[in-house]
């Protein structure tokens, strides 16, 4: 297969595009989670949509999965090539094509970097409101497929908000265009059900997206807490206000210590819980929800609540909150993250379970979550070296994640499904919409080529070839919540 | 449940189209008999035309065959309400109006302003795409959607998204049911998320003297920092823009301000703190051919240009949106494969929302209706979901 494969290619796009030796398809075996690493037969880098789909077509022939990737930031395994074949890599469609500052939009190839879509937008006083953690690094395409979220979800959406149309290349190469540029032109809305398809529909090479105006006024607080309860009380109480924060996030414990440890933004390092709360919007709108929040935090037991000063230490506490992944590889060597979802008022005993479940496995959890969307992370901390602790940090990770369906939410708030939970998704659907998800699927990729086994239950046809449990690497290749 | 007659009764006429009435009507009280029906009708590979209030029917082509009418307005219930997380669930048969009024209790609202909300159910204001202006501000329907239940065509209950305001399992397939006109399936539950009642509601008008000096206007008060939660043109007999602002009282202040001086040119400037009346949506005759018309934001004033040169006799512009509703008289429908190619020109396009039997209602399909057709193929196998009435036949 493999030959035949490298062969085919070779024979229709241009050899410096097509990755094949050892070194090089090592790179692209493993995405940001850890528990999921296969190695590819073939890697492309194409530069233009055509040649993606001279690629696709010639995998389609062969039968041989098609996997695409963006920046490999996903935490669920949905960029691994778990069954082998064709990763494309759309690291090299990174331009941006278009800016419409009337419009407010952008065209973008699906390799542009989120960040330098805002950066470019900045000059007309916009911006890409999707702002996941990873967003230095991982692409608008990588964006689409995993329909990512943010801390500034919690306002302005998460990135199916954004999105009015996509160029996508089909499982049997052919190019198509979902959506549109105009509203409400007749049809399925075919782009809400790529979006968030994690690869297994087509592979997105372009997109127009919409860009949101830079809010008027920003102002961002610290609220610090001796008590875990008081904390996640305060944020169910602004929801319950019917106040809508820019970002609500909650950091817990450890987590406070690590961040504050890799960045110096006045984290209070001893602090029980601490609430990153940010509003945005018309001055007048901002000045009385200030006036709300701080009243708010008081009353549910804050014992500080602090202003960012300036724009530098607003910065500064935002990259504390968007690198607390990587910081908290100074309190265990391993991790394995969880992306669950609770209604916002379910979120203090949700809180309260994580400890229970950390103390009983007797693994560390840190929580830095998005706590106003009730989309928890506890990341599970551990060192592989002893014995069981892998196996310990799955089941308190199961066990959370169960009690967050049984709360009435769901499995994955914006990481996505991969690998990681797809045998998870029965907690949440039956028979029937599993079978709906399948005939969807079906209608696109007929014959499974399209990131096989992936997002939806593994049936018989994935055998299950995890060969990299067991034998991760260290968490050091960096990746973000 | 049924009802059976080969003559109109009082019953099945109520559901009738001209002179075409169904044999049969179902009013399911709960999910599971919605299944039975579509279940049973696909076996007998009869026509249903799922029925809400009956006031967005004119949007399709009349049935061609139609055996059965599916009223869903006793699936009316409120499922789950939970003000403090901002969610609610509720069957698809009740109406927007009696939403609204049960959220209104908690002070909160789902932003969306479609026509005839008061009578209309949610379900068929869904598969039927409806909107209003306020999706300048808040987005539409789409945007506000988190998990739907829906009986396929073939009985099947399935769900999709769920009840947390964000997440990531499994396709968005509910988002498909979104104006597809029920021909994938019925609409049973809707689960929305929902926002607090702003503080403060009040709008501007101003009268220009043509439609290119409103939306002039209209596009300086887009810009930042005023914020409009809708904006519509009236070209009638006057050209008028109105705005509308909505937030903290401060801040609508200062916004009516701004918008106010951003009209220097109009003809007369009003406020209205009380503008329920002035975004009331004027009903059209029967005998107007009506079109919806979209093109890219950027070719809304070249696309202005094009459809008042056919004079219609109301249009309505959507500045930000890129839309227009007008309305012409049925002769006017001589002009539309014209109006058509200009708009395709523009990456727009136009659908007879009323216009004369037999009219091409939507245009050139989509290059994509291969996958649309496979789809609905799937989920309606028997094709009995208002056969022959919307674009995927």
């Amino acid at each position: 297969m493999r030959d035949d494969l490298v062969a085919a290619l070779l024979r229709v796009v241009d050899p410096a595009i097509v990755l094949r030796r050892p070194e090089e398809l090592m790179l692209y075996e493993y995405d940001g989670s850890v528990l999921d690493q296969g190695m590819p037969e073939v890697v492309v880098v194409p530069r233009t949509t055509d040649e993606v789909a001279a690629c696709v077509k010639v995998a389609f022939q062969l039968g041989a999965p098609i996997v695409a990737r963006g920046a490999g930031t996903g935490l669920a395994g949905g960029s691994v090539p778990e069954q082998g074949g064709l990763v494309i890599s759309l690291a090299r469609l990174n331009r941006i094509l278009a800016i419409d500052p009337v419009a407010r939009t952008a065209r973008v190839q699906a390799g542009v970097v989120n960040t330098d879509l805002s950066l470019a937008a900045a000059r007309y006083g916009l911006h890409f409101a999707p702002d996941p953690s990873s967003q230095r690094s991982s692409t608008i395409g990588g964006n689409i497929a995993t329909n990512a979220g943010g801390p500034h979800c919690l306002k302005y959406g998460v990135t199916t908000n954004h999105i009015l149309a996509a160029t996508v290349v089909l499982a049997d190469g052919r190019v198509v265009e979902l959506g549109h540029a105009a509203l409400d032109a007749p049809g399925y809305d075919l782009l809400g059900v790529m979006i968030g398809s994690e690869g297994t529909l087509g592979i997105v090479t372009e997109a127009l997206v919409k860009l949101t105006p830079n809010p008027e006024a920003v102002r961002t607080f610290l609220a610090i807490y001796d008590d875990l309860d008081a904390a996640s009380t305060t944020v169910s109480a602004i929801i319950a206000h019917g106040i809508l924060p820019a970002a609500l996030e909650m950091l817990v414990g450890q987590g406070i210590a690590a961040v504050e440890a890799a960045v110096q933004a006045g984290y209070p390092a001893e602090a029980r819980a601490v609430l990153l709360i940010e509003i945005d919007g018309l001055g007048e709108e901002v000045a009385a929800q200030a006036e709300q929040i701080a009243a708010l935090c008081r009353q549910y037991g804050a014992r500080e609540l602090r202003a960012a000063q300036d724009e530098v230490q607003r910065a500064k506490l935002w990259a504390g909150r968007k690198g607390a992944l990587a910081a908290c590889a100074r309190i265990a060597p391993h991790y394995h993250i969880q992306d669950g979802v609770v209604p916002r008022s379910r979120l203090p005993e949700l809180l309260r379970l994580t400890e229970e479940v950390a103390t009983r496995h007797q693994i560390t959890i840190v929580n830095i979550f998005h706590a106003g969307d009730g989309n928890l992370h506890p990341l599970l901390l551990f060192d592989l070296r002893h014995p069981g602790a892998l196996e310990r940090a799955v089941a308190a990770s199961e066990e959370i994640l169960q009690a967050c369906v049984a709360a009435g939410g769901t499995i994955s708030g914006e990481h996505g499904v991969g690998i990681e939970k797809r045998d998870y998704l029965g907690w949440i659907f039956g028979p029937a919409d599993l079978a709906a998800f399948a005939d969807v699927r079906a209608v696109f990729d007929p014959v499974g080529v399209m990131n096989p086994c992936k997002l939806l239950p593994s049936g018989s046809s994935c055998a299950d070839i995890r060969h990299a449990r067991g034998a991760l690497r260290a968490v050091d290749r960096g990746a973000w919540i | 449940m049924n009802v059976e007659s080969l003559q109109p009764t009082p019953q099945t006429a109520a559901y009738a189209f001209g002179d075409c009435w169904p044999r049969q009507v179902a009013q399911p009280m709960t999910v599971a008999e919605v299944a039975e029906v579509l279940a049973a009708a696909s076996r007998a590979q009869a026509a249903v035309v799922p029925w809400g209030a009956g006031t967005r029917q004119f949007l399709m082509n009349p049935p061609p065959r139609y055996d059965l009418a599916l009223d869903l307005r006793r699936l009316d219930r409120v499922i789950e309400y939970h003000p403090a997380d901002l969610v609610v669930m509720v069957e698809a048969g009740i109406t927007l109006g009696a939403l609204q009024a049960v959220l209104a209790e908690h002070g909160q609202w789902l932003p969306w302003d479609p026509p005839t909300s008061d009578t209309a159910p949610i379900g068929g204001l869904l598969a039927t795409a409806a909107w209003g202006p306020l999706r300048l501000g808040y987005g539409g329907p789409r945007d506000w959607l988190l998990g739907m239940r829906v009986v396929l065509g073939d009985g099947r209950i399935v769900q999709s998204g769920g009840r947390v305001v964000k997440n990531v399992a499994g396709y968005d397939n509910h988002k498909l049911h979104l104006g597809a006109f029920g021909t994938l399936g019925v609409i049973a539950a809707v689960t929305f998320k929902v926002a607090p009642l702003p503080e403060r509601i009040a709008s501007v008008r101003a009268v220009f003297a043509t439609p290119a000096a409103a939306l002039h206007a209209a596009t300086a008060i887009r810009q930042p920092p005023t914020q409009p939660v809708a904006l519509a043109i009236t070209v009638a007999e006057t050209v008028t823009l109105a705005v509308r602002f909505a937030g903290v009282a401060a801040a609508v202040e200062r916004q009516l301000g701004l918008a106010t001086a951003a009209c220097a040119l109009a003809e007369a400037v009003t406020l209205s703190t009380d503008d329920r009346e002035l975004w009331a949506v004027p009903s059209a005759p029967d005998d107007a051919l009506v079109l919806r018309i979209g093109v890219p934001e950027r070719m809304l004033a070249a696309a202005i240009d094009a459809v008042t040169a056919l004079a219609p006799s109301h249009l309505a512009i959507f500045p930000g949106l890129g839309l227009m509703v007008g309305r012409w008289s049925m002769a006017a429908a001589t002009h539309l494969p014209a109006l058509r190619q200009t708009l395709a020109e523009m990456d727009g396009y136009a659908v007879v929302e009323r216009g004369p039997a037999g009219i091409d209602r939507w245009g050139p399909p989509p290059p994509t209706i291969d996958l649309m057709r496979a789809l609905r193929q799937r989920w309606d196998p028997a094709g009995i979901l208002n056969p022959g009435r919307w674009l995927v036949e």
